[in-house]
């Protein structure tokens, strides 16, 4: 195993930078931060619209996410792969449609996780705001929202866990992330699969392990310190 | 029909029970009372085996309860326990809860066990409750189910941990008057309550504990009165003071 | 653009075929790898149950694997990784009578056994000791209170998370199609790359996903309203 990773360790690392474009760990760990970021914006609207007054709004979050949830996200990355490109008329490179299928399916999911944030919050909240006369906006954005917020901060670290994992389905559309890579080096190497693989499923496996273990201590750190329901999974 | 012989039990360095004996004699009610971690709910809960003890023997109708020939399950369903928290089982329904020692236990089938469930619920005064779910019931009616189903096998001890310490005060008088009934008809009881006023009534003998002792052990009449061990009176008059 | 949407060339004819035969391979992989993983989740429980440090251990070191590696990668592992651990004579049989879906169905299994035991690992501690102390002052012995008392709430309170399970299942086998079973997702994609159109194959498939999804969704909330355990 070692002499893999001695051969192929730059390249797993961070692809073919600078002689090409940057993949392996790297790229993984940029796509799943770029798509946490992203989506949080779209998740927080969402969340909003569900958890609002406005019925049709709320009627139309309602079926976005349930759609979302029905399909797999391996058709979200066909379309934005395929379908995406030929629609705005410009070629896509796959990274960003990789991108797009996980945001789009992680503004479903996160989105309800922090809808679930927003009703854990105990409704006294939102009556004082009120009381006090202050409008939507500010009720919502700086009292509901950093409480609701912070109580799902354990669920937003689950999530980015979850995102790392899927970003290796960029591995079916030739996108250079780590698993892409490791598909490589077993093309080059076709006697050691079971050392290949193991690496690849070592590597996610301390990252996710590493950060599921952070959820955990956040979870019990922010419970003992807010008032309200600390969101740590999607509620069916 | 009960007896306690030099029993003593530990929790690791704890020392819950010290040394008690007793007796309790077929067909009395017995009333136990005392402070806060004075072992009275410990002591009850030896004479089914929930809680082991490290020395002494006790014996039911004359048989050592934790002597080799004897089957602790048998032990068990010929004593009724009541818990101060119900302990219904939620996913069954109320008849469904009652019925449960006869079907499991006797091997009855529904159709046998459903008239016999059906009385014993008429005998509390739930009939009319024997398809809810215990989610849907109050307090009080948990209770009696919880009665019912302890009572369904006809056993000749019944034992009650507080029974009443759980419901708000409007429900204890329901449980309590079922339990005043119960006394009267020749089982043998043993009751740990804070229930003075029904101890007067019904007890024939009221054990008061005090640090995993049995300090007194008198009819209710001395219990009550000027004559009484002097922590008794200090309880009493707490107790009083409180209400 | 000037693109003219035809869905007839993909409703009928071969390519309707190919998507019918994916989703019959979709549904193959989802009901095996369902009771499969089922059966195994409550043996895993079980053993978990035992007092016994290392096999407890195990079985956490199995959920732990199963949670934290992409359900792709234990595709490969298995596709890619166990093949060589397989005589050739073996390997030459499995291919030959394509054995890449039996690869899929145990990764899958095992990854929703994996959860599953968690959700009854969950359910069962979430009962109140009391209940297992009024079941034995019944008289009932540790198996009765186990089978008539314990267990039935356990599975309750566990349904929600175990539809949950079956849902991402049922998209997860689309996964099969990275190590090539020819499930629905990989037709999708074969169509689309044969007959050149994309907005109906792809629209063909998600809506035949969609459906079924749905269908999981409802029943999922049927069921656990019907079995919901409300305590006292």
């Amino acid at each position: 195993m070692l002499d893999i990773l001695q051969e192929y360790g730059v390249l797993l690392l961070i692809g073919e930078y600078p002689h090409g474009k940057l993949g392996g760990l790297a790229m993984t760990l940029i796509i799943s931060f770029v798509s946490l970021i992203v989506t949080f914006p779209c998740a927080i609207l969402i969340a909003l619209a569900r958890t609002g007054k406005n019925k049709p709004l709320k009627r139309l979050a309602s079926g976005f996410v349930h759609c979302v949830r029905a399909i797999p996200l391996l058709m979200l990355i066909f379309w934005a792969y395929f379908a995406l490109p030929v629609v705005i008329g410009i070629p896509i490179d796959a990274t960003y449609t990789l991108i797009i299928a996980i945001v789009i399916y992680q503004t479903a999911y996160l989105g309800e996780i922090i809808a679930s944030g927003i009703e854990g919050l105990p409704k006294g909240q939102m009556e004082a705001a009120e009381a006090l006369g202050l409008g939507y906006i500010p009720t919502t954005f700086r009292i509901l929202l950093p409480q609701a917020l912070f109580n799902v901060i354990p669920g937003i670290v689950n999530q980015l866990t979850t995102i790392i994992k899927e970003s290796s389905l960029g591995s079916i559309i030739a996108v250079p992330e780590l698993s892409y890579a490791m598909l490589q080096v077993n093309s080059n190497e076709v006697t050691k699969p079971l050392q290949i693989f193991g690496i690849l499923a070592a590597t996610y496996f301390v990252l996710c392990f590493a950060l599921s273990q952070a959820t955990g201590v956040l979870e019990r750190r922010i419970s003992n310190r807010r008032t309200g329901r600390v969101v740590v999974e999607a509620v069916a | 029909m009960i007896a306690f012989h030099s029993v003593s039990k530990r929790y690791g360095a704890l020392q819950v029970i010290h040394d008690i004996s007793a007796t309790v004699e077929k067909g009395t009610t017995i009333v136990l009372c005392g402070p806060s971690g004075s072992g009275k709910s410990t002591l009850v809960r030896t004479v089914n085996r929930l809680e082991p003890i490290q020395s002494g023997r006790i014996t039911v109708a004359g048989r050592d309860i934790h002597a080799k020939s004897v089957d602790v399950n048998t032990l068990r369903s010929g004593i009724g326990f009541v818990f101060q928290h119900f302990n219904l089982f939620p996913h069954l329904t109320v008849v469904d809860n009652v019925m449960l020692p006869l079907r499991r236990l006797r091997g009855q089938s529904r159709k046998q066990a459903l008239p016999t469930a059906m009385l014993m619920l008429e005998r509390v005064g739930l009939a009319d409750r024997a398809q809810s779910l215990p989610a849907d019931i109050s307090g009080g009616q948990a209770q009696r189910v919880a009665i019912a189903r302890s009572l369904i096998l006809k056993p000749e001890i019944l034992i009650l941990d507080e029974p009443t310490s759980a419901l708000d005060p409007e429900m204890v008088g329901e449980v309590l008057k079922l339990l005043r009934e119960l006394s009267g008809g020749g089982i043998t009881l043993m009751c740990v309550t804070h229930e003075m006023g029904f101890a007067r009534e019904v007890a024939d003998r009221i054990w008061f504990l005090k640090g995993g002792r049995l300090t007194f052990d008198a009819s209710p009449d001395l219990f009550f009165s000027q004559e009484a061990h002097p922590d008794v009176r200090g309880f009493l008059s707490s107790i009083h003071r409180n209400h | 653009m000037g693109y003219q949407l035809d869905f007839s060339k993909v409703l009928q004819g071969e390519y309707f075929d190919l998507i019918l035969q994916g989703l019959q391979t979709t549904m193959v992989l989802f009901v095996i790898s369902w009771v499969l993983g089922l059966i195994l989740a409550i043996f895993l429980t079980v053993v978990r149950a035992i007092e016994f440090r290392p096999t407890q251990f195990l079985v956490a070191a199995f959920v732990e694997y199963h949670r934290n590696v992409p359900i792709l990668i234990q595709l490969f592992v298995w596709y890619f990784g166990f093949a060589v651990v397989l005589p050739d004579v073996v390997n030459d049989y499995l291919n030959d009578i394509g054995a890449e879906i039996g690869y899929a169905i145990v990764a899958l299994a095992l990854n929703k056994a994996a959860y599953m035991s968690e959700d009854f690992r969950s359910g069962l501690r979430s009962i109140h000791p009391a209940q297992m102390e009024a079941a034995r002052a019944i008289g009932l012995t540790y198996l009765g209170a186990m089978k008539w008392v314990i267990l039935p709430q356990a599975w309750r309170l566990a349904l929600p998370a175990l539809l949950g399970q079956t849902l991402i299942l049922f998209k997860g086998t689309s996964l099969a199609a990275g190590i090539g079973v020819a499930e629905l997702s990989y037709q999708a994609r074969y169509v689309e790359e044969q007959s050149f159109r994309i907005f109906e194959a792809y629209g063909v498939v998600t809506a035949i996903y969609m459906l079924i999804s749905f269908a999981i969704m409802w029943a999922s909330s049927v069921l656990s309203t019907r079995y919901r355990l409300r305590v006292k």
